[in-house]
């Protein structure tokens, strides 16, 4: 067990979300970049959806009711340990009962990943223990709270040596062509010629984009969305929705991010700049 | 049975993106269904998420093949199964009195409508759910008389309270939690669509029926 002994700036218990809810209009959640929290669990042989904590901007400050083995992936936060100084990253590290591990603030990229040997375990709601607004009682770890350690059993470490770091400075956003892409070439800009950046506007549910595109009168009918649709809003602001963004939209959709696309920009804090590139889907894999 | 001229795009690398004619019409939704109910017994695993118009299929793992499973997914609408579901109807009680009827004198005086004409034309439907989505627990309802169609406001709110009832051009709804939004707000009501109590289940299904009634 571990308790929070400063919440930092936004901290979450999040496992790879929730799957089929989307039906019923329940955002799927889960890590914002999957592929560290991933990598967090599988350097600790744990299976890869098994619960972590994900740490934003300030991480927080938490002390071990136990003593275990961690692992920290993801945006670089200096960890100290009160114990053993510097924790590093990307591998095991072990810690002892009472021992206090402090998050510093980011220094690149946006959102760290903690891991424990047999998993977090949380609140389950609608088959996700996934923090998320109007889902589970919680969206954020606050003061005082205690999370305990699971028992998930050991996988084969050999599927870890497929799972690279999360790039943090990538400045190629994969995606390709939405089904309103038609409606976004009137517009006379070159979406894949154009520096973006992430304006202040960036949460779990989605990045609002600058600058700003030309604008429109576009009206559609409402219609599904998923993570990494890239909406055109009348206004001309394009918004990538994240992992817990709605699950409907009546935006034009002129761009779907490859699946490594979203862990990449989930790591892009604001004013972080980055190119589109096209990538057209493989027909034949 | 009619026939539509559907079409099925890669959204993702996941995922399939079935559309219909763009309409808003009752006959749409339930060929659309029944077509979901059809894909899901061949792909048990896969989410089907209905909206309006559109169908996404989306799969656990990458489509390895495009064409071939487009052509597959064309050769299962052409064996699609209409099963007769009776849509549940919710009776759901609406306060147009309440203090979150905030717009409705606005709204009432821009259509030079009486307030008891407004509040019939509203409750006079039989609404469908055409959609889930927006927030945990909205219903996207389609069936709004035009004579109470209604702009936006301009600027949105920050904070609209959960259980308002609002209208937004040809759509009305219920807030099902506090959220910003930019509809103008007319009544208020308790109804969930998601029982909190124990563990969360969903009353209300895409294709059932709403009927607002003053309370």
């Amino acid at each position: 067990m571990l308790i929070i002994l400063q919440p930092g700036n936004f901290t979450s218990l999040q496992d790879l979300g929730r799957w089929k809810m989307h039906a019923l209009g329940i955002p799927f959640s889960g890590a914002m970049d999957r592929n560290s929290a991933m990598l967090a669990n599988l350097l600790l042989n744990n299976p890869p959806e098994a619960p972590v904590l994900e740490v934003t901007l300030i991480g927080p400050k938490i002390q071990w009711k136990q003593s275990g083995m961690a692992t920290i992936t993801g945006g670089r936060f200096d960890v100290l340990s009160d114990q053993t100084g510097l924790v590093p990253r990307n591998t095991k590290a072990s810690f002892k009962e009472n021992e206090i591990w402090t998050f510093g603030p980011v220094k690149e990229g946006l959102r760290g990943y903690l891991a424990v040997k047999g998993g977090f375990v949380g609140p389950t709601s609608m088959g996700s223990c996934s923090m998320s607004l109007g889902v589970t009682e919680q969206v954020a770890c606050k003061k005082n709270d205690l999370i305990s350690f699971g028992f998930a059993p050991p996988v084969n470490s050999s599927t870890s040596a497929h799972i690279k770091e999360t790039p943090l400075d990538e400045k190629k956003i994969y995606g390709f062509k939405g089904p309103e892409w038609h409606l976004w070439e009137q517009s006379g800009l070159d979406l894949f010629n154009q520096e973006w950046r992430v304006s202040k506007d960036h949460n779990r549910m989605g990045m609002r984009l600058l600058p700003f595109a030309p604008s429109h009168t576009h009206s559609l009918i409402t219609a599904p969305v998923l993570p990494g649709t890239v909406q055109w809003t009348p206004s001309g602001q394009l918004m990538v929705l994240m992992r817990e963004g709605q699950t409907t939209g009546g935006y034009p959709r002129i761009l779907q991010l490859t699946e490594s696309a979203i862990n990449v920009l989930a790591q892009k804090n604001t004013g972080e700049k980055f190119y589109f590139v096209n990538q057209p889907l493989n027909y034949n894999l | 049975m009619k026939d539509y001229p559907i079409k099925i795009i890669p959204y993702s690398a996941h995922a399939l993106l079935i559309e219909w004619p763009e309409q808003i019409d009752e006959e749409i939704l339930q060929d659309i269904l029944a077509f979901k109910n059809t894909l899901q017994i061949s792909f048990p695993d896969a989410l089907l998420t209905p909206c309006y118009y559109s169908l996404l299929l989306v799969y656990r793992n990458l489509i390895k093949d495009i064409p071939r499973t487009i052509e597959s997914v064309f050769a299962l609408y052409d064996s699609r199964v209409f099963e007769l579901h009776e849509p549940q109807i919710f009776e759901v009680a609406v306060n147009y009195k309440a203090e979150t009827a905030i717009d409705l004198a606005e709204v009432c005086e821009a259509l030079n409508m009486k307030i008891k004409t407004f509040v019939e034309w509203h409750t006079n439907p039989l609404y469908t759910v055409f959609g889930l989505g927006f927030l945990p627990g909205f219903m996207y309802l389609g069936g709004l008389p035009e004579a109470i169609h209604y702009p936006r406001r301009e600027n949105p709110r920050l904070r609209v309270p959960a259980g308002a009832v609002g209208i937004g051009g040809r759509q009305t709804g219920i807030y099902p939690m506090e959220a910003p939004g930019g509809w103008n707000l007319i009544g208020h009501s308790d109804f969930q669509v998601i029982d909190r109590k124990g563990p969360p289940s969903f009353r209300v299904r895409v294709g059932d029926k709403i009927r607002f009634f003053p309370k």
